[in-house]
């Protein structure tokens, strides 16, 4: 398996996880990636992506999971790669990986607020439930982030870490869309960038 | 409020946020003209849309001009922007309209017109030309529906009859050339061929701008990709304009004349250039009829050597039933396999010789030979009701053609694993301008519910899908293609009762444009449920398309006799199109 560590921000947030397979795929067509497609009634290009990154949040270390046709110099092919992408996409890395996104659990965030609603937003991660409804294949579940989030303040921004993995997969979105909901009175004025992605045993998944 | 803000909120960002591949961005200075090209409809329709990105691209070849995008905001993004009083902004550059020199409408179908209202209003642009001033922007319109511009006329400044390729720049330079004056330009681009100011212009002959040679027009060699999913998202490949048919309801068929084709050798460069170029899996070849393409083989098979090691797909719409063969079949699904569609319009022969839409019975069995052969299991079918002399004989004559195909799937199917699935799409008859149908009285409301159900009561098969639209959008439709400038109060009036994206269902309300025709004076026999005279002077008649209206009125008499008319490969009809053009483009 060859592993892609790329980053997403300023205008490339915009680009659902949905969008960002064509957008990848039309991405390595152009760059003449020699990319391994499925076989069967309609060969598509094999890619895996670690977890979804929601929509507006900046990832710092996204992965993408790729099989080659033959044999590339990877700096070469990340070179290439980058010619190629639109503004706000990076490739930064390439390399043979042999462990599975399945042991990803958790990821790290940072949420940065703007000066106005740091104490009401503070007030708010204090509490000691915060309920919310969050969608599942299933239909709707009640969760309290509470049980799930670990957090610290530094200035301005939040470190916070929430669950991302196969069983628990927990957005940032859904905490500041319910600070949000209740404190209208301000509008969406959060930078929320992923930084990394945690195993288990609290390592960093690469 | 931001706009990063904003676009954090709504529900799709990404048809505001602009920065795909092959967007343009350039420097603002002094020297820069800046032109706002929008479309009257959501994202996801505009982005599917070959003039907007050839005009684009031709535009921005122009180091001296930047051409931006803007589409009508969703609800909820209209609804943001009013409630934090924010302009409506280009995609590009995020500039409020406002700030452009220009502002270019693209009207491809009537249903879009409050969209341009909604998009005034939202950049607080005033709606009609005689209440813009110097320092506001010029508005200008383009497309198809143009071709009837009166609807809408007193809304802009300015009005482009037919191909807009070359005349675009030329109209940004001389803008340039007039000190960026509004009314000397308006007063000079007036003498140039193809311009209509409605404010000056009534009834002034007009003449479509048309190229001859489209090997040596403009095509561009990349394409803006969407990162969001739109309704076209591929390459389109255009392969010829104009079409030889002259099927008699058909406005396209009329006002694109004469038909010119690209050569191979052209088409097969665009494509290599606009696949490096855009990473695109997918090749649509785009005209009216593709099949009347005449090297057709040789262009597929020369694409189909360069998209199949790469996996791209490559996809032939508009196809027609009687020159379908078996080789063309097999290159369609090649690659993936793909349903069938056909437009046989009409459901008796009879009626298919009045609209002179050239379809034989043979001919349908025939291509569903060679189709059910070739391993296809479903059918689409193209059908119209309430064209002129129609009765229910021709309707029962839909159910019975589809009824038919089914036959032939059992006859030629290989085996008789697997079944048929036949659909049935109908639309409803709405005459246009520049037709020989373009007198015809459009049916009513109930005349059209009627139909549908009548046709629905004879289709007995779970093997047929009955698909259609209940008819006030047809009968609206008929309003606005056959109206004149009384309109566009009617317009005014259903904007402000909150009409717009009139295109989709769920936000048409029929009632509420009923409502403002009523309060206009405007009945449905004002312009669609009558029939117009055929000595009266027409609201069209000034616009030039180069076909003429001895013509269509030939051809009516001859629709009313059901002859049928020889395509332009099998004899000249006389259309007026050759004389107009000057030369021998015309087969």
């Amino acid at each position: 398996m060859i592993r892609i560590v790329f980053s997403k921000s300023s205008f490339a947030t915009y680009i659902s996880h949905l969008d960002m397979t064509r957008c990848v795929s039309r991405l390595f067509s152009r760059a003449d990636v020699p990319i391994w497609f499925t076989q069967g009634f309609n060969p598509h290009p094999y890619m895996v992506f670690s977890a979804a990154l929601p929509i507006g949040i900046t990832g710092e270390n996204e992965f993408l999971d790729i099989k080659l046709t033959e044999e590339c110099d990877f700096d070469e092919l990340c070179e290439r790669m980058n010619k190629e992408a639109p503004r706000g996409l990076e490739f930064k890395k390439i390399y043979n990986a042999d462990n599975s996104f399945s042991e990803i659990v958790s990821a790290l965030y940072t949420i940065e607020l703007p000066d106005s609603c740091i104490k009401s937003f503070t007030e708010f991660l204090e509490r000691d439930e915060i309920n919310i409804s969050k969608k599942t294949k299933k239909g709707f579940i009640e969760v309290n982030l509470k049980d799930h989030i670990k957090y610290e303040k530094e200035g301005n921004t939040f470190k916070v870490t929430l669950p991302c993995g196969t069983d628990m997969n927990l957005s940032p979105l859904l905490l500041t869309k319910a600070f949000l909901d209740e404190y209208s009175e301000y509008d969406n004025d959060f930078n929320i960038i992923r930084h990394c992605f945690y195993k288990a045993n609290g390592e960093k998944f690469e | 409020m931001t706009i990063d803000t904003l676009l954090r909120t709504v529900q799709k960002p990404s048809w505001y946020a602009g920065n795909e591949l092959n967007s343009v961005v350039k420097p603002i200075t002094d020297d820069l003209v800046r032109y706002a090209f929008c479309f009257p409809d959501l994202y996801d329709i505009g982005m599917s849309h070959l003039g907007i990105k050839i005009l684009y691209h031709r535009l921005n070849e122009e180091s001296d001009v930047w051409c931006e995008r803007c589409f009508m905001p969703n609800t909820d993004m209209e609804e943001l922007l009013r409630k934090h009083d924010m302009p409506l902004f280009a995609l590009e550059s995020k500039s409020p309209l406002n700030d452009f020199d220009f502002i270019g409408f693209t009207l491809q179908y009537e249903l879009c017109y409050t969209n341009i209202l909604a998009m005034l209003d939202l950049a607080k642009i005033p709606f009609r030309s005689k209440d813009r001033k110097q320092g506001d922007p010029i508005l200008m319109a383009g497309g198809p529906c143009c071709c009837n511009p009166e609807p809408i006329a007193d809304f802009f400044d300015l009005i482009i009859m037919g191909e807009g390729e070359e005349i675009l720049p030329d109209l940004m330079h001389l803008y340039k050339e007039c000190g960026r004056n509004r009314a000397e330009f308006l007063e000079k681009a007036r003498s140039l061929k193809g311009i209509y100011i409605p404010e000056i212009d009534h009834g002034r002959e007009v003449e479509k701008i048309m190229f001859e040679n489209l090997d040596e027009l403009y095509y561009p060699d990349k394409f803006v990709v969407p990162f969001a999913d739109v309704v076209h998202d591929r390459i389109m490949l255009e392969i010829m304009r104009g079409c030889i048919r002259g099927c008699r309801f058909c406005q396209a068929g009329m006002i694109y004349r004469p038909y010119r084709q690209k050569s191979p050798e052209v088409l097969i460069e665009n494509a290599k250039k606009l696949c490096k170029s855009t990473g695109y899996d997918e090749i649509s070849l785009t005209s009216l009829s593709t099949s009347d393409y005449t090297k057709l083989e040789t262009l597929a098979d020369n694409l189909l050597d360069y998209c199949i090691p790469k996996h791209i797909n490559l996809s032939l719409p508009s196809l027609r039933v009687d020159n379908f063969t078996n080789s063309l079949l097999e290159k369609v699904t090649s690659v993936r396999k793909s349903g069938l569609t056909f437009a046989c319009e009409a459901g008796t022969q009879r009626l298919r010789d009045v609209i002179n839409k050239n379809v034989t019975d043979e001919d349908i069995e025939n291509t569903c030979k060679i189709a059910f052969e070739g391993g296809a299991s479903a059918v689409k079918l193209y059908f119209m009701i309430g064209l002129p002399t129609e009765t229910d004989e021709d309707i029962a004559g839909i159910a019975e053609t589809a009824e038919k195909i089914i036959d032939y799937h059992y006859k030629y199917a290989p085996s008789r694993k697997g079944s048929v699935k036949v659909t049935i799409s109908l639309a409803t008859f709405v005459p246009k301008p520049h037709t020989p149908f373009q007198w015809e009285r459009q049916i009513s409301l109930e005349e059209i519910d009627r139909k549908q159900q009548y046709l629905r009561s004879l289709i007995k098969s779970r093997k047929i899908t009955l698909n259609y639209h209940d008819g006030t959008t047809s009968v609206l439709e008929g309003v606005f293609a056959r109206g004149d400038r009384r309109l566009s109060h009617v317009l005014e009036s259903a904007y402000r009762k909150g009409c717009k994206l009139d295109a989709w269902s769920e936000h048409f309300n029929f009632d509420a444009w009923c409502e403002a025709m009523t309060e206009n004076g405007i009945g449905f026999d004002t312009y669609s449920q009558r029939d117009y005279d055929l000595n009266e002077t027409l609201p069209w008649d000034f616009v030039n398309v180069g076909v003429s209206k001895s013509f269509h009125l030939r051809e009516r008499e001859r629709a009313y006799k059901g002859l049928t008319t020889p395509n332009c490969l099998e004899k000249c009809a006389g259309c007026g199109v050759n004389k107009y053009c000057k030369g021998d483009l015309c087969p």
